[in-house]
């Protein structure tokens, strides 16, 4: 038996009889059914694809408003026409927005004040592609040659540059609040697990046959594996139910987001997940456990907030990265910045680098600590004797 | 065989262990015996690497003790503790595979013992579920899952009724014939006499008396006396140095010198009336725990 076997038998039963646990179970179901009702909140106030209404007026090529008809399908929105004839109404129902644009005599185009661009797109695209059928048509060829010319045979999708930033924006702030959620909550897992351990007593038992650090890292990895799973489980559910119920787009950057996202996640779970197994390992009781952690999750918190509040307001400033280099702030500040802003990928690396080195640091300390503190009898531990006693017994192996 | 030599633990101004030395063989019952505080649990804790000691050797057949050598251990801990929630054969074959069992074995060695110990219908229930006597028993089943060469009990006696008593008993004989070398501490008496082999007593943290059940009590430096005379209303003290002991109806009982003449006694008491019965022996193991500790 090597320490790395020891380590994933310990970190698979602490994977399986948690997943086993009710209260696994009951946060995952609570957790879907919030998404449930995220997704059909948003569902039934979809309004489905932008509707515009388009009045044609006077002497219009024959096959406009099929053409039209189509540009809009391929852009993924509808054309009402309006059966407004009289041109003073239609610029008045323009003015008052009642009415979206107006194609006149088949040269015009009339706009309100801030014409959705797609909508103009439709409109050029539609007035054009009538006059080609119409001047083809009389060239001679038969009208049937023309329509199967002219169909589009595959969809035209418009997307712009601007809306795409919006959306990776939305999955970044996604990503940040999801981020903070499951790092703290599993956070709190290692915590009450060490404690269980040390007040049920069983750490004596399982410690007399393998390493407390083997012990420290099943439990980080273990519980880190089904965090990591539920995690994935989440975002596949939204990401699924958005696509089937066309929510949102997927933008462009999702996929990078998302990955990285991952891992982030599992450098700041360690992270965070080595100092709550040492603040847990400290203390005997639940009341002083909350006490422990506490500065670690005041860390959690500043970092959370340094990221909403001055990071992303300016991602690309020399202050937002410094700051997101800080190893507590850069499992939340990367893959926000990522998902706002290209970062350069030798910046993601280095700071990855740098957050690796810590951790593997964090590791050990948090290794010592609860070494020292488990093993010592009952009460609250001072930090300072828990290494002491670490010490020792480490040189005593 | 377990050799402990020469530990030295300090808590603060606390000595725990002052130098004791220790050895347990295979195929033998070691009975680790001592009051209350004496070092006995720190003794044991420290082959499993649960105490830094101060000073002191601990080894297995000659070898420093490792952590591969605990793995061929099995140990009890005097804070008996399990996972709560965990299935009782599923957290028994885990401590199996801990220590280096393949599923199959640790699975098929966690139901036997748990067979044997009476918890073959609770198998899938969680330890919380459990009585405090069945967790007990669960608690052996984890020391003993995987065959060790070492089992380390530290007070298995407490707490358990004379049933579950003699049950531990058979256990403990029957792994020390299959050639384990068994240790286990107690700071009750009466138990034990019967069941070890060997015996080892401690007192703050020194071993002051150490040997075979036969040899400790055949060099104990005083011996039993006890006199009986046909009329009970005779009073009779023993004329060398002499401390009264525990006697029985109409037997009067004392713990003298192994030098004093037992011939030379009996005649004295004779003088005195009519003597039914005159026993002149080693003590029992109590009383040389009493004296040794005192
Ligand atoms: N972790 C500890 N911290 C401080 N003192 C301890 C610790 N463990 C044991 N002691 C002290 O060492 C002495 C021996 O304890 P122990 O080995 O538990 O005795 P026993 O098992 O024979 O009752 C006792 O005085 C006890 O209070
Ligand atoms: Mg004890």
């Amino acid at each position: 038996m090597t320490g790395f076997q020891a380590t994933w038998l310990i970190a698979r039963r602490e994977a399986k009889e948690r997943a086993r646990s009710k209260a696994f179970l009951a946060s995952t179901v609570v957790t879907i059914l919030l998404l449930g009702a995220v997704v059909g909140v948003m569902a039934l106030t979809d309004t489905g694809p932008p509707q515009y209404d388009v009045a044609l007026v006077g002497d219009s090529p024959p096959g406009l408003s099929g053409a039209l008809d189509a540009a809009a399908v391929a852009s993924g929105s509808l054309i009402q026409f309006s059966d407004l004839t009289d041109r003073e109404a239609i610029a008045d129902a323009i003015e008052l927005g009642e009415l979206d644009a107006a194609v006149l005599d088949g040269d015009t185009i009339l706009l309100g004040s801030s014409p959705p661009s797609t909508l103009r797109t439709i409109l050029e695209f539609g007035l054009r592609q009538s006059r080609f059928i119409e001047r083809l048509e009389a060239a001679g060829l038969d009208p049937a040659t023309v329509t199967t010319l002219v169909e589009p045979d595959r969809g035209i999708r418009i997307v712009t540059a601007d809306e795409d930033e919006q959306s990776n924006e939305g999955i970044a702030f996604a990503a940040i609040v999801l981020l903070f959620l499951v790092i703290t909550t599993y956070g709190q897992w290692v915590l009450m697990g060490v404690l269980e351990e040390k007040s049920t007593r069983v750490v004596e038992l399982v410690v007399s046959s393998t390493s407390v650090r083997s012990l420290l890292a099943g439990k980080v990895i273990g519980i880190g594996l089904l965090g990591l799973a539920q995690l994935m489980l989440l975002i596949s559910l939204a990401l699924s139910a958005g696509w089937i119920f066309e929510l949102f787009d997927l933008p462009g950057g999702t996929a990078a987001t998302v990955a990285w996202s991952l891992v982030w996640f599992v450098l700041g779970f360690a992270f965070y997940a080595a100092l709550n197994a040492a603040a847990g390992s400290l203390v005997s009781r639940t009341e002083d456990a909350q006490a422990a952690a506490m500065p670690i999750a005041l860390v959690a918190v500043a970092s959370y907030l340094l990221t909403f509040v001055v990071i992303l307001p300016n991602p690309d400033g020399l202050v937002a990265r410094l700051l997101s280099m800080l190893p507590p702030v850069a499992p939340i500040a990367f893959p926000a910045r990522i998902g706002f802003s290209g970062v350069p990928l030798w910046e993601i690396l280095f700071a990855a680098g740098i957050m690796l080195a810590t951790v593997v640091g964090v590791i050990r300390l948090a290794a010592r600590v609860y070494a020292g503190a488990l093993l010592a009898a009952g009460g609250r531990v001072r930090i300072l004797d828990a290494w002491r006693a670490a010490a020792e017994l480490t040189a005593g192996r | 065989m377990l050799a402990l030599e020469a530990l030295h633990k300090r808590y603060g101004d606390v000595v725990a262990l002052d130098g004791a030395s220790l050895a347990a063989h295979r195929g033998r019952i070691l009975g680790f015996l001592g009051p209350n505080g004496a070092g006995k649990t720190t003794a044991m804790r420290s082959v499993f690497g649960l105490v830094s000691l101060d000073d002191g050797t601990t080894a297995w057949d000659g070898e420093p003790i490792s952590p591969a050598s605990r793995l061929r251990f099995g140990y009890m801990p005097e804070q008996r503790g399990l996972y709560p929630k965990m299935r009782v054969a599923d957290q028994i074959t885990w401590l199996g595979r801990l220590r280096g069992m393949a599923v199959s074995d640790a699975s098929e060695a966690a139901r036997h013992w748990l067979g044997r110990l009476g918890l073959a219908n609770r198998l899938d229930d969680r330890v919380e579920h459990l009585s405090h006597g069945n967790q007990q028993r669960a608690q052996l089943a984890a020391s003993l899952v995987h065959d060790p060469e070492l089992l380390v009990l530290d007070e298995p006696f407490s707490g358990l009724d004379p049933m579950g008593a003699d049950a531990m008993a058979d256990i403990l004989r029957d792994r020390a014939e299959s050639g384990a070398a068994v240790v286990f501490s107690s700071h009750q008496l009466d138990v034990v006499e019967d069941l070890c082999d060997d015996v080892a007593v401690i007192a703050d943290g020194r071993i002051v008396l150490d040997g075979t059940i036969e040899g400790v009590r055949a060099s104990a430096p005083k011996r039993r006396l006890e006199v009986a005379f046909a009329d009970p209303t005779i009073i009779w003290t023993p004329p060398i140095a002499a401390e009264p002991s525990r006697n029985g109806r109409g037997v009067q009982a004392w713990l003298i010198p192994a030098d004093a003449d037992p011939g030379a006694l009996l005649e004295d008491a004779g003088g005195r009336g009519r003597v039914t019965q005159f026993t002149f022996s080693p003590p029992a193991l109590s009383e040389i725990f009493r004296e040794a500790v005192q």
